[in-house]
């Protein structure tokens, strides 16, 4: 049986606008726009949003944080762990 | 070849270090700790530039026993080993569980640095007393019901008969100066 010609042109219409939508969520590291974010080990509160529930670094292709600033995350989050202001891992 | 006999000057660094104590910590042991830091920092020619009190805080996970700690936050400059000199003496004493030092400015000029004297005083600690509450992350998710209703249902439950007149203080007889 042939498909309707108008049944396809939604489903591509869809699969375009799921596009569009992963496109429009990139967004710049948030570190590089704005001055006053900062990041420091001493702040948990500010790198749990950089860290997963159960306690593990996002990656940068998620967060969208460049290069240079996705390093100094990562070292201030292990600052924070070894010092048990942050979790090296959590089950709950 | 570079001569040995010239001295060289001592490359100042600024650190910063956090060390945890245990939360049942007393105010003299916190002293006894703070004094120390101070002591050594004075006798390898250092400088503290601020020292801060967080209180007792929870801990993401377990270190040794302890689910809290009191931590300590302070800045110094100094040269090459204060820094080995001050954790030495840091992992000697008992009521230190963990601490951890990391270097802020490679390079730092004495000359420059201004420092506040009210700031790089330790802090006399006045905490309340630790009381482990093993049920308290159950009673924040609310898997157990509040104390408090059935507490006053069973105080208005008191029977009043029960009370003999011994527990009354017999106000005529009373000594001099209570009335």
């Amino acid at each position: 049986m042939r498909e309707d010609k108008g049944d396809r042109m939604d489903r591509d219409m869809d699969r375009e606008a799921a596009g569009a939508f992963r496109r429009a969520r990139r967004r710049g590291c948030p570190f590089c726009g704005d001055e006053v974010m900062t990041i420091d080990y001493k702040d948990p509160q500010a790198l749990r949003y950089f860290v997963t529930e159960r306690g593990k670094i996002v990656p940068r292709r998620i967060s969208g944080v460049c290069a240079k600033h996705q390093r100094e995350l990562t070292n201030a989050i292990k600052r924070a762990r070894n010092i048990a202001l942050m979790p090296f891992t959590s089950n709950e | 070849m570079i001569p040995m006999n010239i001295a060289q000057p001592v490359r100042l660094r600024e650190y910063e270090t956090i060390y945890l104590m245990r939360p049942d910590v007393t105010k003299e042991s916190a002293g006894k700790v703070a004094a120390r830091i101070e002591e050594v920092v004075k006798k390898l020619e250092g400088r503290l530039t601020l020292v801060e009190t967080w209180g007792r805080r929870q801990l993401s996970y377990t270190v040794g026993r302890w689910k809290r700690a009191v931590y300590v936050y302070f800045k110094y400059i100094g040269g090459a080993g204060l820094v080995a000199e001050l954790e030495r003496n840091l992992r000697m004493m008992d009521d230190v569980i963990k601490f951890q030092t990391i270097l802020l400015n490679p390079q730092v000029d004495v000359e420059v640095v201004q420092v506040d004297p009210a700031a790089v005083q330790f802090e006399e600690l006045n905490l309340p007393d630790d009381v482990e509450d093993d049920k308290a992350l159950e009673r924040a998710l609310g898997f157990i019901e509040p104390q408090k209703h059935a507490r006053t249902e069973s105080y208005a439950d008191d029977d009043i008969a029960n009370i003999s007149d011994d527990d009354i203080p017999d106000l005529n007889n009373a000594k001099d100066g209570v009335l």
